[in-house]
């Protein structure tokens, strides 16, 4: 138990599990990498959320999952259950606004309930689970092409989910995936990633209702997605990469004209994303809107480009050999802007990484030997998507799937959205959001 | 005459604004005809009323569209009504429009209509002193109190019509409810000031609420016009170049905050202020 408080207040939560009867808290420090530290429980646990607010969202869905009872906890409400009664707690004399779950742009549903004043929102509460499908249950006895299936609609992002499920179980078999396929991986991941922050700051210049630049960079991505179908076969990079290598090998002709294609576009989009974020009126709208600070982010557990436009300098490619030398884009100040900022800088700098991969790519096969999977044996990954870090962790039997645990970098980031809208005006709750622009379905699984 | 003109012309100018923009951002667009479609169609739909409202959700888009229609019938560009203090007359029957679909909003009981009626009471608020202080400057530099005896733009008044036209742009785009002060085309509910009054009207109810839209930003062009010097060239010109320039707003415009409203609003009102100080003082450049 010290241990686990000692290691909570040094590093950041990144799943916690519960196989009867144990708990197992993976948490990640700096000097020492992502530790395993076990907890026994039967019925009750002590909960930590008060002092380590990041553990507040794991331990409901734990107690919702496996009615194992967090001790103390601050808040226990249901997380995805809509059976159970979910009391709001409001603000005695201020005015409540309900928002959602259905909105009226095609986006996904959840609920946001405010206590405004005025036009100042002074607090705001975050329901969702309304997209709970039980992905991990379903997984539980599938074959890993039907584990993969599941695990590509997920969340939003179909390639890093793939890719962090596939490596869980070559870490679990001890599978070595040749050089050629662990390249061609990044590239389609690199590749999701540009198209993902390309949707983010379109939908952030939407959002302000500066059309313009919102369809010249909605109009990049569309043609990334392009390329990554002339890739892939999909334009979402779906059934690219399986356990042991990918699906896909493309030849040189392929290679040369992706190699083109991308370098106008990363061009193009440049260009656009440096004018358009220099735009005063653009930085009128974007400074100081949706504050959270470096000791939040922290305290929240925050991943991926919400973290580091916080000043958390976290990014898990820093220890992919790959891409050596890897330096994380970090802006300070944690508001609309810096997270703009780091969205389109990481962008520049998926171009030149996208540039690096194809011009190295290394000739030889796309999928490791067969061989004969182990009867049991279980394995971890964790993988930067766009959003942040995603983790699997799986047990398999054979060649199925006995037990799987998933966490979407969107499950850590969303409290972090009740934070930054505090004191921020109503109209601009929308583009706070969007700033975020995190995965519903992903929280929910 | 001016007001059927205007009743006709008003889907071609939203339809075409959009066209316009469409263009500017490197998309095809729609059918600058679109928005005469758009009206057959709804007009042509069911409608469904909120169980908690009274008949005013009704009859609001209806006494829009009518505030709109009675406010045309007094612009003289074409042979018209006209008497001393008319243009007061018609920048009330505008705002009854507005105070008929802010009630019908409250009707409602939704979060949102509430949300949109006092945002839109806050924007009229603060576009209402520029309109009627540019009118009446340039009605006392005309020594005119009718639209149709205002004297025409000239080195006479350059001073105070400039001053007069500025604060009747900047009312323009508050009343239509235009980029930078709200955006026409957003989905986002809590930034919404005009359509979050018409989310829950639907059908023949919504067709009335956008041809009064429409109809309302040709009467503020309308006065803008009438300002002008080309005679019956003026409407057409003004036509053309607040065509123009709404669609390049509305492309490499950003949105304002809301909240900086009363700051764009205020250079609306200074504008009206000197203006009139103007002609009291009898400046002359």
């Amino acid at each position: 138990m010290d241990a686990l408080i000692e290691a909570l207040s040094q590093g950041r939560l990144v799943a916690l599990d519960y196989q009867a009867p144990t708990l197992r808290y993976f948490v990640e420090r700096a000097e020492k990498g992502l530790e395993v530290l076990e907890l026994e429980a039967t019925t009750t646990f002590p909960s930590l959320a008060r002092d380590f607010p990041a553990l507040d969202w794991f331990e409901r869905a734990l107690w919702e999952a496996h009615g194992l009872h967090p001790e103390g906890h601050p808040a226990l409400k249901p997380l995805r259950d809509h059976q159970k009664p979910y009391p709001f707690d409001p603000i005695e004399g201020l005015h409540e606004v309900p928002v959602g779950p259905v909105h009226a742009g095609i986006i996904e549903p959840g609920h946001f309930r405010f206590s405004v004043l005025g036009e100042q929102i002074l607090h705001m509460e975050v329901r969702l689970g309304y997209q709970h499908r039980g992905l991990e249950a379903q997984m539980q006895g599938q074959g890993l092409a039907q584990a993969l299936l599941l695990a590509e609609r997920a969340g939003g992002e179909s390639v890093a989910h793939a890719l962090a499920l596939a490596q869980a179980v070559e870490a679990a078999w001890g599978v070595a995936v040749p050089p050629r396929a662990q390249v061609l991986r990044r590239v389609v991941l690199e590749l999701e990633r540009i198209f993902g922050h390309l949707g983010h700051l379109a939908g952030l210049f939407t959002d302000i209702g500066y059309a313009y630049a919102a369809t010249q960079v909605g109009k990049v991505r569309a043609l990334l997605q392009g390329q990554l179908e002339r890739l892939t076969g999909h334009r979402y990079g779906r059934n690219a990469i399986g356990p042991g290598g990918v699906y896909f090998d493309p030849d040189r002709g392929t290679q040369d004209e992706l190699q083109d294609a991308l370098h106008d576009l990363g061009r193009e989009v440049g260009a656009h994303l440096q004018a358009a974020l220099k735009h005063p009126m653009v930085l009128d709208r974007m400074r100081y809107v949706g504050p959270v600070s470096e000791a939040q982010a922290r305290l929240l557990g925050l991943v991926g480009p919400a973290a580091r436009a916080s000043g958390i300098a976290r990014d898990l490619r820093q220890e992919d050999p790959l891409y050596q030398p890897f330096s994380p884009v970090v802006r300070s100040g944690g508001d609309v802007l810096a997270r703009a900022q780091v969205y389109s800088e990481e962008v520049r700098q998926s171009f030149a990484y996208l540039e690096r991969f194809l011009a190295e790519l290394p000739s030889g096969p796309v999928w490791a030997k067969e061989a004969a999977p182990p009867p049991a044996a279980e394995g971890y990954s964790r993988v930067e998507a766009g959003r942040g870090e995603v983790f699997y962790w799986v047990r398999l039997e054979g060649a199925r799937v006995a037990r799987a645990r998933l966490v979407d970098p969107s499950f850590k980031n969303w409290r972090a959205l009740e934070i930054a809208v505090r004191g921020m005006g109503l109209p601009d709750f929308p583009l706070i959001n969007k700033s975020f622009d995190l995965s519903y379905a992903g929280c929910d699984l | 005459m001016t007001a059927l003109l205007f009743l006709l012309i008003a889907p071609l100018f939203t339809g075409s604004l959009k066209w316009l923009k469409a263009r500017l951002q490197n998309r095809l667009g729609p059918d600058p005809l679109y928005d005469y479609r758009n009206l057959y169609k709804l007009w042509h739909k069911a409608w469904i009323r909120p169980s908690p409202s009274s008949p005013i959700f009704v009859w609001a888009p209806v006494m829009a569209l009518l505030g709109a229609f009675l406010a045309a019938l007094f612009l003289p560009l074409l042979p018209g009504f006209s008497f001393a203090g008319d243009f007061l007359v018609l920048a009330y029957l505008l705002n009854l429009g507005r105070f008929f679909q802010v009630l019908a909003a409250l009707d409602t009981g939704s979060a949102f209509g509430g949300q949109g009626s006092y945002r839109e009471s806050l924007v009229a608020v603060l576009a209402e002193p520029g309109t009627l202080l540019a009118l009446g400057a340039a009605a006392l530099a005309s020594s005119q109190l009718s639209l149709a005896g205002l004297a025409p733009l000239s080195a006479e008044n350059l001073l105070v019509y400039t001053l007069a036209l500025v604060a009747l742009a900047l009312a323009l785009v508050a009343e239509g409810a235009r980029m930078p002060v709200d955006d026409p085309t957003t989905h986002l509910e809590l930034t919404m000031i005009h359509e979050a009054q018409l989310l829950d009207h639907s059908g023949p109810l919504l067709a009335l609420y956008e041809l009064a839209a429409g109809l309302k930003m040709l009467v503020y062009l309308g006065l803008i016009a009438l300002l002008m010097p080309l005679g019956a060239w003026s409407f057409p010109l003004v036509l053309l170049l607040g065509w123009l320039a709404l669609g390049y707003l509305e492309t490499y415009g950003v949105k304002l905050r809301y909240l900086r409203l009363p700051d764009l609003m205020s250079y609306s009102t200074l504008s009206g202020v000197l203006a009139v100080l103007g002609v009291v003082l009898r400046f002359r450049i």
